[in-house]
């Protein structure tokens, strides 16, 4: 670090600021989305009939359309911003990756994956929400052919691992900054981290496969 | 029984432009109660004396023997070598400016760092070299003693991702600075005032929370959690700017 500068000579700018909050903000607002989401959608672990009946009076209600276009734009935001932190140059790219295999330290360790998992999710999530937007309402029957055709079984099966570990290391990751997470509370905290991760992964994997197994006619 | 342990040591003297960056391989055996410190000392002593490290205190207090130990920065006099396998891999740390082999230069750093942060007390108050020292709450001045018990040895700095990846970043050394001094009455700055120093990319926004550094700094120093009272301080410090009695 090198500086011949004392005190700032115009008042520093509160883009820096703001833009962390947008992160936080866009990230959390997501991370609820998609335990949301999912829990929606594992309904179908009670029947065809309970994810129809419930999405029919989402549908009613405008909620998929309006709220599916709402967290597009999220998503987009939060993709754009969240960006700003991660080592696109080739150097610093192989900085990090070197920076974390000699560190030998987990949460180091889990930021890597966070942004490795990024990468997975910014294709896969416009792809879904595309695909999702463009023929609501949501089905049991329609998303059992997604699954059951064109390889789609395999790349969820891809995603929904990176999803859990994309939300629960980011929403670990925003307490550690902002405080919430402390010396005193960590290792507890981490403890039900993974417990989150394990129990949305479960609920994920559970109604995947029941998509998989679900009668198509 | 005793041990015999392999170092596999970083070595370079970058004043040297003939020198070319390479690991060379000591042996040596295991004594009781051995630290880096005084198997560095022996290596030099007995093998090979061209090698370089800093050293002054032996005692953990100087902060001048900290290197990159098996992948995590530690300081060597600190470090027993019990607690390591046999095979001991050294590095002198990342971010700083290497002087030689284990040697960097962490005290163009910190100066820097202490410029930036304009480390000294804030005040309007004219100085009476006759009068009493101004009295403190035995709590407040244990808190500022807790946040001022750094010594500067750069082992959170090296350990910091942001650090390697942006040698702007202020580091984890550098937040606890300014914590210190938020934290001292006598200090007349306001938060806006703080968020003029770190309030950016380059400060405590630029953190990632991977907390390296509180993991490895040898004095224990309550990095985590002043970091996320600063980031909470500057946050909200955006946001008051937003409401009209926010100032």
């Amino acid at each position: 670090m090198e500086t011949d500068c004392i005190a700032p000579a115009r008042p520093r700018s509160r883009a820096d600021g703001w833009l962390d909050w947008v992160q936080m903000a866009t990230g959390a607002a997501l991370a609820l989305f998609a335990c949301m989401h999912m829990i929606l959608l594992s309904t179908v672990l009670f029947g065809a009939g309970a994810l129809n009946g419930m999405s029919a009076v989402m549908d009613a209600l405008h909620l998929e359309t309006v709220g599916g276009v709402l967290i597009a734009i999220v998503f987009c935001v939060h993709a754009t911003v969240a960006a700003r932190k991660i080592p696109f140059k080739a150097a610093q790219a192989v900085t990090a990756w070197r920076h974390a295999r000699l560190l030998h330290h987990p949460e180091t360790w889990a930021w890597v994956a966070q942004v490795a998992t990024a990468f997975i999710l910014a294709v896969f999530i416009t792809i879904h929400i595309w695909t999702g937007l463009t023929d609501l309402p949501v089905q049991a029957l329609k998303s059992a052919v997604r699954v059951q055709h064109g390889g789609w079984f395999w790349v969820f099966l891809l995603v929904l691992p990176a999803l859990a570990l994309h939300l629960v290391i980011g929403a670990w990751r925003a307490g550690v900054k902002w405080g919430l997470i402390t010396r005193e509370n960590r290792a507890d905290i981490t403890r039900k981290g993974l417990y989150l991760l394990g129990g949305f992964l479960c609920l994920s994997l559970l109604t995947l496969l029941r998509f998989r197994l679900l009668p198509l006619e | 029984m005793q041990r015999s342990l392999t170092f596999n040591i970083f070595r370079h003297n970058p004043q040297d432009p003939a020198s070319v960056p390479h690991m060379d391989t000591y042996r040596l055996d295991e004594t009781d109660s051995m630290t880096l410190f005084i198997a560095l000392h022996r290596l030099r002593e007995e093998q090979d004396p061209s090698l370089k490290f800093d050293f002054c205190c032996r005692a953990g207090v100087c902060g001048s023997c900290a290197m990159v130990i098996n992948g995590r920065p530690g300081l060597a006099c600190h470090t027993k070598t019990r607690d390591l396998p046999d095979t001991i891999t050294l590095l002198p740390l990342p971010v700083f400016k290497l002087v030689g082999d284990l040697a960097v230069d962490t005290g163009t750093w910190f100066r820097a760092m202490y410029q930036r942060t304009e480390s000294w007390i804030h005040t309007r108050a004219e100085f009476d070299p006759a009068a009493q020292e101004a009295r403190m709450e035995n709590e407040v001045a244990n808190a500022i003693y807790e946040l001022d018990r750094c010594i500067e040895c750069g082992c959170c700095v090296a350990a910091c991702g942001t650090a390697n990846l942006r040698p702007d970043f202020l580091a984890p050394a550098g937040f606890i600075r300014v914590a210190r001094f938020a934290a001292d009455p006598r200090d007349e700055r306001t938060d806006a005032d703080f968020y003029e120093i770190i309030g950016s990319d380059e400060g405590i926004f630029g953190c990632m929370g991977l907390l390296a550094c509180e993991d490895v700094c040898p004095k224990h120093l309550p990095l985590q959690n002043q970091l996320g009272y600063l980031r909470r301080k500057m946050g909200l410090t955006v946001l008051k700017k937003l409401l009209p009695f926010g100032g």
